[in-house]
């Protein structure tokens, strides 16, 4: 009879952990390079703990649940869930109209893949629909002050076709500034992530004789 | 921000990961050597224009009371899984009775009705009665806004009885109401439909999708037809919405499909020289009888009124001049009836 003691036990648990998380750190790699390139390993392990530790506190315990909380995780920020500007994921993870945080997860999962895809279509039907044309100064229109649901207009800074999750279209309520709401306004981000906004933008004669792209 | 592709490839290697075995052990249950045949029943929700509805809570609740809850995916779909041979009840709770029906109904062949795993039916919750709300309005709301959020049709709240006084008030406008005014939210009425394992049923979402339409015109009041457009929208609930490319009609107006809950609109209109950018936000015209109303409609018309400036007087006596009226510089009943002829509303 083959008979384990405590520590022969542990000693295998923690083996197996370190060989979840180094397939977790190859995971990163592969998917989500341009996020996690800076880290080293060590960093990169510690943010993994965290982030799995929170999503064992939201109930998601399989491999396949985890590595989902963690895509999401390394897409929109490693304390999404936390972060006001994303209240509304922490809502559907907290949705009680789905039985089990399994399907809660799978319905956020399919929501943030949706998203991203209109996302692209749209910027690239902008782009198909005003070739060359380059948004400098970008606000919103007129807003009032007793509208939650319109903050104050947002200043679109530089775009950036590469697909590097810090280098999408920066938009200025992520930095911290006087002229626009804070970040972490509640009135701000109890919303979606919001569209790009264009407000008007001409082409000249010049662009139009050498037909700039 | 990923590419979908790429967030679509991780979630594919997130899929292929075991959703039996925990994070980091080697320990996984037994699977059944044999399993009972159990069956799923699909359902799918669209609008008035069939296309998909997400985020609609689905119920199916079986004779002994005990109920499993979904909510359709942005394809409009969910599905219940491991259901036994029996006759179940669909309802969909969030929603008044008369907000949906049922359109069609299929059984699904071969291994399309089939389901492996046996469902785990909760047991059954109390739920409190729906109540009458009162729902003070916003700027920005109207009655087809209310009735997305509250799940009904906007005529059952619009001609509740205890909207009566309002609907006199605001010209039986259901579109155009003031800040504080006071619309009566009617207790909801639950609606169920039998069903049985191994169908697919699609039902419909009444009173959704909304339309929208906006007319351009040039100064000389011709219609600017044909004009290629993209239009943006934004939505107050924060859903992501397809940018939607088109063109004026003959009678230069955009003419589309929107979510009630439509907040902002950007339309760029494409010009031989330049590009044309306009913004509106749905919703914010103020009743007719009212200061803010009729300079938002004067305002859209192109005469434009800064407060800053306080030139109200003169704004009206031009646009009254304009229409063959005595330019007065005071707002009467014909200018009212002529502004509403000429805005829409």
């Amino acid at each position: 009879m083959l008979q384990l003691n405590q520590k022969q036990t542990d000693a295998l648990m923690a083996g197996q952990w370190q060989a979840a998380m180094r397939s977790a750190i190859e995971h990163c790699r592969r998917y989500f390079q341009a996020v996690v390139a800076h880290l080293t390993d060590a960093e990169l392990l510690q943010h993994l703990e965290h982030c799995f530790a929170r999503g064992r506190a939201h109930g998601f315990t399989s491999q396949r649940d985890a590595y989902r909380f963690l895509n999401l995780a390394l897409e929109f920020g490693w304390d999404f869930d936390t972060r006001i500007r994303h209240s509304w994921m922490r809502k559907r993870l907290l949705d009680p109209r789905l039985a089990t945080p399994s399907e809660r997860l799978e319905w956020l999962v399919k929501r943030c893949i949706h998203r991203l895809q209109i996302e692209e279509e749209n910027l690239n039907k902008l782009r198909a629909f005003a070739p060359g044309e380059v948004p400098v100064n970008i606000y919103g229109p007129n807003v009032r002050e007793d509208n939650e649901y319109n903050p104050v207009p947002s200043i679109l800074l530089f775009e950036n076709y590469l697909p590097m999750k810090h280098s999408r279209c920066l938009q200025a309520d992520e930095f911290i500034s006087s002229d626009v709401n804070s970040k972490e306004s509640e009135h701000y981000a109890d919303d979606e992530e919001q569209p790009l906004l264009v407000k008007k933008f001409k082409r000249s004669p010049r662009h139009l004789q050498s037909g700039m792209r | 921000m990923m590419t979908s592709n790429a967030f679509t490839k991780a979630e594919v290697a997130a899929q292929a990961q075991s959703d039996q075995q925990k994070l980091g052990t080697a320990a996984a249950s037994c699977p059944l050597m044999e399993k009972e045949e159990k069956y799923r029943i699909e359902v799918l929700v669209v609008g008035e224009d069939d296309e998909p509805l997400g985020d609609i809570a689905v119920v199916l609740r079986r004779a002994s009371g005990e109920e499993l809850k979904k909510v359709t995916d942005d394809a409009g779909h969910c599905a219940f899984e491991g259901l036994d041979q029996a006759q179940y009840e669909l309802s969909l709770v969030e929603l008044d009775a008369d907000c949906w029906t049922e359109i069609k109904r299929e059984v699904l062949l071969g291994d399309a009705g089939k389901s492996l795993e046996a469902a785990s039916w909760p047991l059954p919750v109390v739920i409190e009665e729906s109540k009458e709300i009162v729902h003070i309005i916003k700027q920005g709301e109207c009655v087809s806004k209310l009735a997305e959020h509250y799940g009904f049709i906007p005529n059952t709240i619009w001609h509740y009885p205890k909207n009566a006084e309002l609907r006199k008030k605001r010209h039986d406008d259901l579109y155009i109401l003031n800040p504080e005014d006071e619309v009566v939210i009617p207790a909801k009425r639950i609606k169920n439909i039998s069903i049985t394992e191994n169908c697919k049923t699609t039902l419909r979402r009444i009173g959704v999708p909304e339309r929208l339409r906006i007319r351009f015109l040039r100064y000389d009041e011709s219609p600017r037809a044909g004009t290629q457009y993209l239009l943006s929208v934004k939505s107050r609930n924060g859903a992501m919405i397809p940018t939607i490319n088109g063109k004026t009609d003959q009678g230069g107006f955009v003419d589309q499909c929107l979510p009630p809950s439509a907040s902002h609109v950007q339309i760029i209109l494409q010009q031989e020289q330049h590009l044309e950018c306009c913004e509106f936000n749905i919703g914010y015209v103020d009743p007719i009888d009212t200061f803010s109303g009729i300079h938002s409609r004067l305002n859209n018309l192109g005469f434009n009124y800064d407060e800053d400036c306080d030139e109200s007087n003169a704004i009206i006596k031009s646009f009254q001049a304009s229409n063959g009226l005595t330019p007065t510089g005071t707002p009467d009943s014909s200018l009212l009836l002529i502004l509403q002829k000429k805005f829409g509303s």
